[in-house]
């Protein structure tokens, strides 16, 4: 029996460590989960409720072991498990040794569960297992009280003497999780390969790495030769409840039998086979990956998303009421600021001073103006006494700066630190990748190669379920439309293999995923043609049509890509559903496509949903807010600079042409128009290659804002990315630039045509 | 400000069967709505007009870090805008999960009416109108109206609520 991870062959390092993980987290709940239920039935072994429930905690924590290989713990819960079972029917009753035993096990878990995280295999536990072995059997049961006579009754769960590895037991080595150890062909004779079926539940959960876990196991005993379904479609086990593992192996039906015995099955038949079958590329011992050593579990907490989501939150309001103590600050700053302010009092008072000593000398001579003197003496040091609390005030002003500059620190640490949490590695994301690209390639009769790369790069956890749909559309999309078959790609002397690269990377303040193929590119001259039957563009007008905006027809609703692109049929959401999801998180996506030698989809994300770097500009109905990363720069343009053809408008910027809008040409709003002067700056805003120039009134500066949605009270808002708070506690609106560009094209040519 | 609504029920609310109203006024017609719906009632603070939305949608609003939209009532009810006074308050309105913020003339009291003294809508006007009058009651000399703020302000049923309100029909170059 090897004790170390026998992982299915096919996981590669990160979803181990990510099982391990969970693995880990889970068991230590349920051994929490059963101290409690043991320490119950202490005081009434009878307690149906608990003994169902123990035994359930029992069985799941076997389940959960079985499926990492962790062979010690799995059949330690075997065994306790079918004496609870017996517990349960009423054939035994639960005695004091049963409950020892019982919490020996958690504490033999939990000590496994320390050595698991650190990396380490789990300890040696043959005494334990001697114990739960023998309970149940009178004579044993006597002899395991005796042995734990020494042990108060149930005790709260440290760690057991017995669990940890002794010093003196050899070490097990070290073995790498995701060898599934092809073993030393021990079939060398005639031996013909023998069938193992293994029925499973329908619909049981996890089907697929079962699948794997049972090929995994039956390889140690010899090879595999064949399984069916084949490796690449366990996942259809879920469905046929079967899997047919043919195998070589000397072992005797007993082993292969307990071999197959995995959590799940339901039942178990060997039998001899005639047919011979070998599939190729089936015993992938899969990657070894060098030297690297098992992926540490670290400690972690599970924590709901939308408890995050309320931190996050929290964290945000407080950069708000930041940015406000900063605001006041500076309202204030004049008024202690300005040493001429203080100095002019002081200044004042000396001067009282002097032409009240002046005065003073002068009716020394003569009359008594006494009563008057004192006034002013008494103003004067009120005067003196008001100075100096202004000088205080100052000082404390100073400090209320030095306060808000550490204020500053801290909420910025805390919003980023709020916002590491919510980070985790595109990997799991891509991983999922492996299978889909060998089933949809296989599908197709295609043979692609997926190359993954940068997927340690990380992203918010909402932004990674949110981003899964569209990634498989696109994915799917790659290998359907882009990639061309065998053939032809023998004929233009490309590899028959094609490769699809997935591929995460960091630039500026976001996060890029680009799906790249080396397929045929996307063939405009189709999408024109398709464009003009589809009356979206006269013959004349798409004649004179650059590539760019060719491509740019894949966005449009209803655009069949799959008619425009290739003759296979398309299926589920169109491209500009995809664009349509990737915009609402706030994302572009590009498009650069090389004919005969691939298309690159790269979607650009910001690191969170939550916050957005934006420019602030003030517009006639209030402040816009419009994420950096759409905005090109700003510039001042004149009159001279501005064309107007057909009732639009273009502006010169540099050399370049754009379309010149203001803010009603992308939106209606219900108070009528309030233009802007003529003249002035524009923003020149971008996304997904194409470029506007808003009219914008002078821009308010940047600042990180906290974005909130608008549908959750009213609606969304087509063109509005959300909406947020300022310093002040107005609201500005976030522009979604890309949407919003769609509008002004779409307005303009809807304000030119006389069906208004 | 002792509201005419106010008086003359306090001796009768003790009762069963009594439930409790914010009542307000637009343009001079009294309306009420239930409490329980009513989250509290401000003073209006900055609104920031919101674009692709009917007039009546005045904007979105700061309530304590949450986003609102506000609903000028007067508009939704076709009549005529008033400047915002020293009266004009806006009523905060949960709406299932939502919550949303009622800009009226003014607001009166907390009152406590009877069941029985509600009388649901006549069928005359309940047919041309939808669902959103929940029913009426008369205080004195005053007709209040009861709205039913789940179906009134419910995002899918402002158009139609102010498409049926206009009390003339839709010539009069609105635009």
């Amino acid at each position: 029996m090897s004790d170390d991870l026998n992982l299915p062959a096919d996981l590669s390092a990160d979803e181990m460590g990510e099982y391990l993980r969970i693995y880990v987290d889970e068991t230590n709940e349920q051994a929490d989960s059963l101290v409690e239920m043991l320490l119950g039935l202490e005081r009434d072994p009878h307690d149906p409720r608990r003994l169902a429930e123990a035994f359930r905690l029992v069985h799941s924590v076997k389940g959960s072991a079985a499926l990492l290989g962790l062979d010690r713990i799995t059949t330690l819960a075997h065994h306790l498990e079918t004496h609870f079972e017996r517990l349960r029917s009423g054939a035994a009753v639960l005695d004091p040794a049963t409950t020892n035993v019982a919490l020996r096990f958690v504490d033999y878990l939990r000590a496994g569960n320390e050595q698991l995280r650190r990396g380490e295999p789990l300890p040696p536990n043959e005494e334990l297992l001697a114990a739960v072995e023998t309970l149940g059997s009178e004579a044993s049961s006597a002899a395991v009280r005796e042995s734990d006579e020494d042990r108060p009754a149930p005790r709260p769960p440290v760690a057991s003497p017995s669990a940890p590895a002794p010093a003196d037991e050899e070490p097990q080595p070290t073995k790498l999780p995701a060898v599934a150890e092809p073993a030393p062909t021990v079939a060398v004779g005639p031996a013909r390969p023998m069938r193992v079926t293994i029925h499973f539940r329908r619909g049981m959960p996890l089907a697929e790495l079962k699948g794997e876990l049972v090929i995994a196991r039956l390889a140690r005993l010899g090879a595999v030769v064949r399984s069916d379904p084949p490796a690449g479609r366990l996942a259809t086990i879920a469905d046929s409840g079967r899997l047919d593992v043919w195998i070589d192996a000397a072992a005797d039906q007993a082993a292969l039998r307990e071999a197959a015995d995995v959590d799940g099955a339901e039942g178990i038949e060997i039998g001899e086979t005639v047919e011979v079958g070998v599939e190729p590329g089936l015993k992938e011992p899969a990657a070894a990956a060098g030297g690297e050593g098992r992926p540490d579990a670290q400690e972690t907490v599970r924590v709901e998303v939308g408890r995050l989501d309320v931190l996050m939150n929290l964290a945000g309001e407080l950069v708000v009421n930041r940015s406000r103590f900063v605001q006041v600050a500076r309202q204030i700053a004049p008024t202690f600021r300005g040493a001429a302010a203080s100095n002019r009092s002081t200044a004042i008072v000396e001067d009282m001073r002097h032409s009240l000593e002046a005065c003073r000398d002068e009716i020394a001579a003569g009359a008594s103006a006494s009563g008057q003197l004192a006034t002013l003496e008494k103003h004067l040091t009120a005067l003196e006494e008001q100075s100096r609390e202004w000088q205080e005030g100052r000082r404390h002003f100073d400090h209320m700066l030095e306060a808000i500059d550490q204020l500053t620190r801290v909420s910025d640490n805390l919003q980023r630190g709020v916002l590491k949490t919510r980070m985790v590695a595109v990997a799991p994301l891509f991983n999922r990748f492996k299978r889909s690209v060998r089933d949809i390639a296989r599908e197709l009769g295609k043979r692609v190669d997926l190359e993954i790369r940068g997927e340690k790069t990380e992203l918010d956890k909402r932004m990674i379920d949110e981003i899964g749909d569209p990634l498989v559309h696109l994915v799917r999309n790659a290998i359907d439309h882009g990639i061309e078959s065998a053939d032809e790609r023998r004929r233009r002397g490309k590899p028959e293999t094609a490769t699809l690269r997935l591929e995460a990377f960091h630039r500026g303040n976001s996060v890029c995923i680009a799906i790249a193929d080396d397929g045929g590119g996307i063939d405009t001259d189709r999408i024109r043609q398709r464009a003009i039957e589809r009356g979206l563009v006269t013959a004349e007008a798409a004649a004179g049509m650059s590539a760019d905006e060719l491509v740019d027809f894949i966005w449009q609703p209803g655009f069949s890509t799959a008619k425009a692109v290739s003759d296979i049929s398309g299926r589920g959401v169109g491209m500009d559903i995809v664009r349509t999801k990737i915009n609402r998180l706030n994302g572009s996506i590009d498009i650069a496509t090389v004919k005969g030698e691939g298309t690159t989809f790269t979607i650009r994300l910001p690191l969170t949903l939550a916050i957005v770097r934006c420019m602030l500009f003030g517009l006639p109905h209030g402040v816009f807010a419009v994420p950096m990363e759409n905005i090109r720069g700003i510039v001042a343009i004149g009159d001279s600079q501005i064309v107007a053809v057909n009732g639009r408008q273009a502006c010169d910027i540099r050399g370049e042409f754009l379309p010149l809008v203001d803010i009603h040409d992308i939106f209606r709003w219900a108070e009528g128009e309030a233009r802007l002067p003529l003249s002035g700056d524009v923003a020149v805003l971008h996304s997904a290659g194409r470029s506007i120039a808003l009219r914008v009134g002078a821009p308010l500066g940047s600042q990180d804002i906290v974005v909130k949605s608008l549908d959750d009270n009213y609606r969304h808002v087509r063109g509005l990315g959300g909406a947020s708070i300022l310093g002040d506690g107005s609201v500005c609106l976030l522009l979604d630039v890309a949407t919003a560009i769609d509008l002004a094209g779409g307005r303009r040519t809807r304000s030119i045509t006389p069906q208004h | 400000m002792a509201s005419p609504i106010a008086s003359g029920l306090s001796s009768s609310a003790k009762q069963q069967g009594t439930s409790q109203y914010v009542g307000f006024e637009l343009a001079g017609q009294k309306y009420i709505c239930r409490i329980e719906r009513i989250q509290e009632i401000v003073i209006p603070e900055r609104v920031t007009t919101i674009p692709e939305v009917p007039a009546y949608v005045a904007g979105v609003s700061n309530l304590r870090g949450t986003i609102i939209p506000v609903i000028d009532l007067r508009l939704l009810f076709g009549l005529p805008a008033k400047p915002i006074d020293a009266d004009t308050r806006t009523i905060v309105v949960n709406v299932g999960e939502r919550v949303m913020g009622c800009t009226v003339d003014t607001v009166s009291q907390v009152v406590r009416i009877p069941d029985e003294r509600i009388q649901p809508a006549p069928e005359t006007v309940a047919a041309g109108a939808p669902r959103y009058v929940e029913g009426f009651a008369r205080l004195g000399d005053d007709l209040l109206i009861l709205l039913d703020t789940d179906h009134l302000l419910a995002p899918d049923n402002l158009d139609e609520v102010h498409r049926a309100s206009r009390p003339t029909p839709p010539s009069a170059g609105d635009a």
